[in-house]
């Protein structure tokens, strides 16, 4: 924590004191919301609503209200589900990997990063569980636990079963670790807060923090320990994430490049949906001297790291498929980049390999608007990216006779929808109770009025 | 340590001296000095027990005893399960039936309304399968799809349960009764008329000539159209009416001219297992037959074709003309000029004159179809059947097929007596004259008073004053003569479900005033012409054990050939002008040929085995007509067409076909039903509403046609969109041609690298049995009776036709089709391919379930429990096969969403296979309940199961005997042998699933030369 990199500008702008800071990121909590959050709210929770009464129709009548048909069985559900576990990436990546690598610029960012990854693995783990024929089994069935059925287990075996234990390991692990951090910043807010039941509530959130130097030691062992524990996740759970198709024998899908492709795919698409909500939240909350374009240009950067591997991937597989010699595998990437699915090929290869060259300029790392697009073109392009992945390999496979087309139905698009309803509400909650800057963070690497380095 | 041991000891004695004197000074804590002494001490001696300390000393419960609870109680937990079973009861026989256990099937042999003999299995006296009889000399076990789902026709809600009105409204039986009788006795002599389809029951047809007699009346039938025209062409050119028995398996060289034998044409059962039986070249038969079909639908036939040519209908006479003059100068229409006008090249043409010439009295040449000159065509293949001396060796005409009309006067008059006035009561029964007629339809209206027999409310019924519910088969008695001197008897299995009659139950109510026992009318028929009268009650109960016999063969005067003027007439036939720019083809599909069957929900759902269409018709018309009119069709969904023959026009979707002539249309006959129930109804067009009479014979195919576009588009429900290996072949499909195979058997396989597997073959040992199957690809011909034997064994669910556009089918079995060849030629040839669960040794599915609800058996079954399936579709993405099927909603509640699962449906399903809910996936299990009942069986006797005492329902059904089955650890099993040979190959087999069923390939016999 001492050593302080030589940046070029502060990382904090505005010549702020520690007060400044704490009135600042409290502000949203304190006071009475905005119009502007009510709106926001309103609209993602009436979308929110709808994914949700279209999950209720879809587990009344049954599963095949989905797009899903022979043979292509996985759609909506597992693209998606894949599409929110790499946007849950980001999060880790910059709370716990850049904390380890002492990226002092994570601190403005790191919180809400943190909150994305939860809400966005909340949105994930929904669709494995409707994508399901019978939930009401499968949310108990596909857990290792004593049953009365005889010694009946899991098949452990089974690519899916490793994704329930990375998931839920994942989640369980970035819950705690963005819960940690937030401590000190509750006791904060617990600190500041008037009413009775404000205080009830945020003490006892912040677990009887005093701010002694004994809990700052302790804190800052325990979030070493879980930065520590997080690392191997941002790299494990996707690589399991990808061995749902890795490990099977669809051409298109069974392929040893899976891991790195989707890890470096999830880091791509997590980065790029938090550009996309830090560009929104510094105006909306008025953080822009906390977020800067500095932080927002680092982030571009490796949205454009990581958009140059996922398409050196491409180019690989294209390759592979070519040297390999298989017929089913040159067959299956021919007809997804030349077949009926080539517009959504050329969606993905357009959002996702050229759009981020942009970022090549140092001019259009710092362009607001710009970034916003293709922030956003990068998230359209990563969910084309496994819709590619899941249709074109499953729908042309191995026998010609059951060749099919596959379509979303409305139900796909009302689900999917929905998820980006729980993910905006579950947001606005998150900056309206929540402090969305990590104060104790920020405050260390403020250069203090004293000239100390923090 | 002593030293240690000592210092404690010590202390500890310390400790005890100053506890235990009266006086104490000193203590350690403040609760000591006020404590007593005993209770000092035994806290004390708790404090440093060895081990564990018992709970009863302390109050609150331990770590350990916390720990416990916790365990039992998420123990506990899986009790929550435990819910209630609804109350059902399980009521003993009072009165215990003899031969009946509770759970064993007890089977019966009897005839099927078309009269092929049928093994029909019960259980707790509801029959639930029909499975062909091996007995019975015709069909030899096998069955078609329509007699499988007769299964269903019987149990259908939405029979007829009784006698209705004309509103469907239920009447009474004294009501229909008194009118009938009120009726026969108002009609005039002459006036009252029967009309039914082929009654090849003889009982039947003593009763019904007993009724035409006391009652002055007449009885017609509307024959089956094929058969018409060959029997009259019999009795003009050789003086029997006869339709002539086919005899495929003594035939080295078979040439069909529309004549779809093997799928549509009069018996496709009866002919496919004769001409199978000469396809067994995987059996060491090397005499195999060549099929030379020209045709201008693209047929069932045409893809058994070892050389198929498409034509248009109006070119048959000129085909068989052109042989006959090219086999013996017979006519004038040589073969060039055959080829010239057909477009059938003339080398083709030239092999097939050959090979028929090197084989006189060895082949058969049928046509069919129902063409411009369909007495002209039967007549030539009649003279080019006399010429090729097979009359006697391959066709018999002194044994001949019942055809069950002969007996009656035909239809046309009785249209034209009712058109007259003269007829007063009509009774009408297994035909729908109103559907299939639109001349029958108008007079019907002339007809004061009609009766209808059926098994549904059927548009003729609509038309009666009375439609009185038909019992079927299954609940009555009857019998059959299927061919000359094969006779089989019907006997009920259940008591009729509703209150129904049978047709000459009806007939003889009305004639008599006894109370009718159809029965002792079965049995007298039978004693008076059978059975000697001492041993006639053994001799009875011999025949329903057998179900069939070929006692008592009727003898027949033997037609002779009658050449005058023949090739004079038919040289001039062949000159006429008959073919237009445009030619219409109806042909009747495999699944609903006339379309009696409209309202059975598998024949529905069952693909049309070509075009893979299910729910409806369509135009099928050639790739090069469709660019040439501007048709389109993406993904199945395809411009609307409209036709007109005439004045009559007809709205029905395209569907692009390869393999027709560019100049023909197709329409399937059958669908475009007005009221066939909530199944049948509205489902496609009717194609005989553009029929036309021509000569006294129906014209089907060759009338020209003009095809217009609506301009609308529709959705097909198709369940194969892609026919095309791709190139593939050699990983999916084999064939080759026979003289390759000769040359050798693996010429088909590529010597390329072998593949290494990283497993050891140790893996894959069965203790057991080890189950596998073998299907000859060279004998399959696609007639999918397996498909609807597979339904009716395992409860297989129907998706109905908008899931089936979602690509959401439930067959267990289905017919992969592909063609080989350019798809814009008009002479594609195409092969079958039976697809069903492998049963990898090493399955790609078991690996990926995560909850293990498909693992694998101990003898090599790939076992699918339901009750553990969450539905993740794991298991279907990664079969290779694509064989998983998926509950996407429950199926089974319904009939494709048209029939509820009301009474008495349930009592079709299978007690010994499970009904699947929604959201479980399900799959061929090899029929899994029949594997566990016979190996049980044996396993009692401590026995192996013997080869060929279990056979699945696919394999039982199949007509063409393509389907062999049994232990693969036995080396001495025929499906063992089969495998073994060196041209069996196994479906993807480079991707090391190691499945358990092989194929022996297609070999095309191009010719030995």
């Amino acid at each position: 924590m001492s050593a302080h990199p030589k940046l070029e500008e502060p990382l904090v702008e505005g010549h702020k004191d520690y007060a400044t800071v704490t009135n600042e990121v409290c502000k949203p909590l304190e006071s009475f919301p905005t119009k502007l959050w009510w709106y926001a709210f309103l609209t993602s929770a009436t979308i929110m609503g709808f994914g949700f009464s279209m999950i209720g129709y879809m587990l009344y009548k049954g599963v095949g209200m989905s797009g899903i048909r022979s043979p292509v069985n996985w759609g909506m559900m597992i693209i998606t589900f894949v599409f929110w576990i790499g946007i849950g990436h980001a999060g880790t990546l910059i709370s716990a990997i850049l904390f380890l690598f002492r990226q002092k610029w994570r601190t403005a960012i790191n919180r809400s990063a943190e909150a994305m990854t939860i809400f966005a693995v909340m949105c994930a783990g929904i669709f494995p569980l409707i994508h399901t024929g019978r939930p009401w089994y499968s949310f108990y069935w596909l857990f290792p636990y004593p049953n009365t059925m005889g010694p009946l287990w899991v098949n452990f075996r089974s690519p899916l079963l490793w994704d329930v234990f990375a998931v839920s390991t994942y989640f369980t692990i970035s819950a705690v670790f963005w819960y940690t951090g937030l401590v000190p910043d509750l006791a904060t807010v617990r600190d500041r807060s008037k009413h009775w039941l404000r205080k009830k509530i945020y003490g006892i959130l912040s677990l009887g923090w005093r701010g002694s130097g004994r809990g700052w030691h302790h804190y800052e062992i325990a979030y070493w320990i879980l930065a520590g524990l997080s690392t191997p996740l941002v790299l494990s759970v996707h690589t399991i994430v990808s061995f749902d198709f890795a490990v099977s024998i669809i051409p298109g899908w069974h392929t040893t490049i899976f891991p790195p492709y989707f890890v470096a795919g999830a880091i791509f698409s997590g980065f790029a949906m938090v550009v996309t909500l830090m560009v929104i939240a510094r105006e909306v909350f008025g953080l822009k001297e906390y977020i800067t374009l500095n932080h927002l240009e680092v982030m571009n950067k490796i949205i454009l790291a990581t958009g140059m591997m996922v398409g050196l991937a491409y180019a690989t597989e294209f390759f592979i498929a070519w040297y390999s010699g298989v017929p089913y595998e040159r067959f299956i990437f021919i007809q997804r980049a030349m077949g009926p699915y080539a517009w959504s090929y050329w969606i993905m290869v357009g959002c996702n390999v050229l759009s981020p060259q942009f970022f090549w300029v140092k001019k259009f790392r710092r362009n607001i608007p710009l970034m916003f697009v293709l922030s956003l073109f990068v998230n359209v392009g990563m969910w084309f990216e496994r819709f590619v992945i899941v249709v074109t390999s499953l729908a042309n496979d191995y026998l010609p006779s059951s060749w099919n087309y596959f379509r979303l139905s409305p139900w796909d698009y009302g689900v999917l929808l929905g998820s980006f309803g729980m993910f905006f509400t579950l947001f606005l909650l998150f900056c309206r109770f929540l402090p969305t800057i990590s104060m104790a963070e920020v405050k260390s690497v403020m250069p203090s009025k004293e000239g100390h380095h923090g | 340590m002593d030293s240690a041991k000592k210092q404690i000891e010590e202390l500890r004695k310390w400790e005890e001296k100053i506890l235990t004197s009266e006086k104490r000074t000193l203590w350690q804590a403040a609760d000591e000095s006020i404590e007593s002494r005993n209770e000092i001490l035994s806290r004390r001696a708790d404090e440093f027990v060895d081990g564990v300390k018992s709970d009863d000393v302390v109050d609150s419960p331990s770590r350990r005893r916390f720990l416990g609870w916790m365990g039992a109680a998420t123990a506990l937990m899986g009790t929550a399960a435990c819910k209630r079973r609804p109350d059902d009861h399980l009521v003993p026989y009072v009165h215990k039936p003899q031969g009946v256990v509770y759970g064993v099937p007890v089977w019966y042999a009897s005839t099927a309304s078309n009269g092929y003999g049928v093994l029909v299995k019960t259980r707790e006296g509801r029959p639930i399968k029909l499975e062909g009889n091996p007995d019975h000399p015709v069909n030899e076990g096998g069955l078609d799809a329509q007699t499988q789902a007769e299964m269903l026709n019987f149990y259908n809600p939405e029979r007829l349960r009784g006698p209705v009105n004309s509103k469907n409204k239920p009447a009474t039986w004294s009501e229909v009764d008194t009118f009938v009788k009120s009726a026969l006795k108002a009609a005039r002599p002459g006036g009252v008329r029967l009309l039914t389809g082929a009654v090849i029951s003889p009982t039947l047809g003593s009763v019904i000539k007993k009724f035409a007699d006391t009652t002055k009346g007449k009885h017609h039938t509307m024959p089956p159209l094929d058969q018409d025209p060959i029997a009259r062409a019999h009795e003009e050119a050789m003086g029997v009416f006869a339709v002539p028995t086919f005899r495929f398996d003594k035939a080295d060289v078979v040439v069909s001219v529309d004549a779809d034998f093997l799928g549509s044409w009069l018996r496709p059962v009866e002919f496919t297992k004769s001409f199978s039986k000469r396809r067994k070249i995987h059996r060491g038969d090397k005499n195999v037959n060549r099929l030379f079909v020209f045709e201008s639908s693209f047929t069932l036939t045409g893809v058994a074709a070892d050389h198929r040519a498409s034509i248009a209908p109006s070119h048959q006479l000129n085909i068989i003309m052109g042989l006959a003059n090219a086999v013996s100068g017979f006519g004038s229409v040589t073969l060039e000029r055959a080829a010239n006008e057909t477009g059938v090249s003339l080398k083709e043409l030239k092999e097939c004159a050959e090979a028929l010439v090197k084989s006189k009295g060895r082949s058969i040449v049928v046509a069919g179809g129902c063409g411009p000159q369909a007495l002209e065509v039967q007549l030539a293949c009649v003279a080019l059947n006399h010429v090729l001396q097979n009359y006697g060796a391959t066709l018999d005409l002194d044994s001949p097929m019942i055809t069950g009309y002969e007996s009656g006067e035909n239809f046309e008059p009785l249209v034209a007596d009712m058109n007259a006035g003269n007829v007063d009561f009509l009774v009408i029964q297994g035909v729908n004259p109103v559907y299939q007629s639109k001349a029958f339809s108008e007079a019907l209206s002339k007809v004061k008073a009609s009766v209808v027999v059926a098994h549904e409310f059927n548009e003729t019924a609509g038309r009666a004053s009375f439609a009185i519910g038909e019992s079927h088969f299954l609940e009555s008695w009857g019998d059959a003569e299927i061919r000359s001197g094969v006779f089989s008897i019907q006997q009920p299995v259940i008591e009729p479900l509703f209150d129904t009659r049978s047709l000459g139950e009806c007939l003889l109510t009305w004639t008599t005033d006894a109370k009718v026992d159809y029965r002792a009318v079965v049995q007298s028929y039978w004693k008076q012409n059978f059975g000697s009268a001492i041993s006639f009650d053994s001799w009875w109960a011999d025949q329903l054990r057998k179900g069939a016999t070929t006692a008592g063969s009727r003898s027949r005067k033997s037609g002779s050939f009658k050449s005058a003027n023949l090739a004079v007439t038919l040289s001039a036939a062949a000159n006429e002008k008959i073919s237009a720019p445009y030619e219409l083809a109806i042909y009747s599909s495999v699944n609903l040929r006339d379309g009696a069957h409209a309202n059975n929900a598998w024949l529905q759902e069952l693909p049309d085995p070509i075009s893979k269409v299910t729910w409806g018709n369509f135009a099928a018309v050639s790739p090069s007509l469709a660019s040439r009119l501007g048709i389109r069709s993406k993904n199945a969904t395809t411009d609307v067409l409209k036709l007109k023959v005439g004045g009559e026009t007809l709205v029905i979707p395209a569907f692009i076909q390869p393999g027709l002539k560019s100049n023909v249309v197709n329409i399937a006959m059958g669908y475009g039903r007005e009221s066939a129930g909530s199944i049948g109804t509205h489902l496609g067009a009717n194609a005989a509403s553009l029929a036309i009479l021509k000569k006294g014979f129906t014209q089907l195919r060759g009338q020209a046609v003009e095809i217009l576009k609506t301009g609308e588009s529709y959705e097909l429900a198709v369940t194969q969109k892609y026919f095309d290996l791709q190139g593939r072949d050699h990983d999916i499909l084999q064939q080759l041609t026979l003289s390759d195979f000769l040359k050798d058997p693996e010429a088909a396989k590529k010597a390329e690298h072998k593949a290494i597997s990283l497993y050891s073959d140790k893996e894959f040992v069965y203790p057991g049995h080890k189950w596998g199957m073998a299907i000859d690809l060279n004998s399959c011909t696609g007639c999918s009776a397996c498909v609807v034997s597979c339904y009716s064994e395992n409860n297989i669910g129907i998706a109905g036709a908008d899931q089936i556009r979602k690509g959401r089918h439930m067959a267990w079995i289905r017919m992969d089709l592909y063609y080989q060849g350019n798809p814009d030629s008009e002479n594609v040839e195409a092969t079958y391919e039976p697809m069903l669960c492998q049963q990898c040794d090493n399955a790609p599915c078991e690996t990926v379930c995560p909850v293990l609800a498909t693992v694998h058996s101990n003898d090599g079954l790939n076992d699918m429990s339901y009750n553990r399936c969450v539905g993740t579709r794991y298991c279907a993405n990664n079969c290779p096969y694509k064989v998983r099927r998926f509950n996407y909603f429950q199926y089974t509640d319904s009939l494709g969403g048209k029939i509820d699962m009301q009474d008495p449906l349930p009592m079709l399903m299978n007690p010994d296979v499970t009904i699947r809910s929604r959201g479980v996936m399900e799959k061929c299990t090899f029929c899994v309940q029949r594997i566990r009942k016979t190996a049980d069986e044996f396993k009692d006797q401590g026995k192996k199961v013997p080869d060929g005492a279990l056979k699945t329902a696919c394999q039982q059904s199949c007509p063409a005997d393509a389907i062999a089955f049994g232990d693969l650890n036995d080396p001495n099993s025929d499906v063992s042998k089969l495998q073994a040979l060196a041209q069996s190959f196994k479906v993807l087999e480079v991707l090391n699933t190691k499945p358990s069923v092989s194929y022996l390939p297609r070999i095309r016999n191009k010719g030995t030369a």
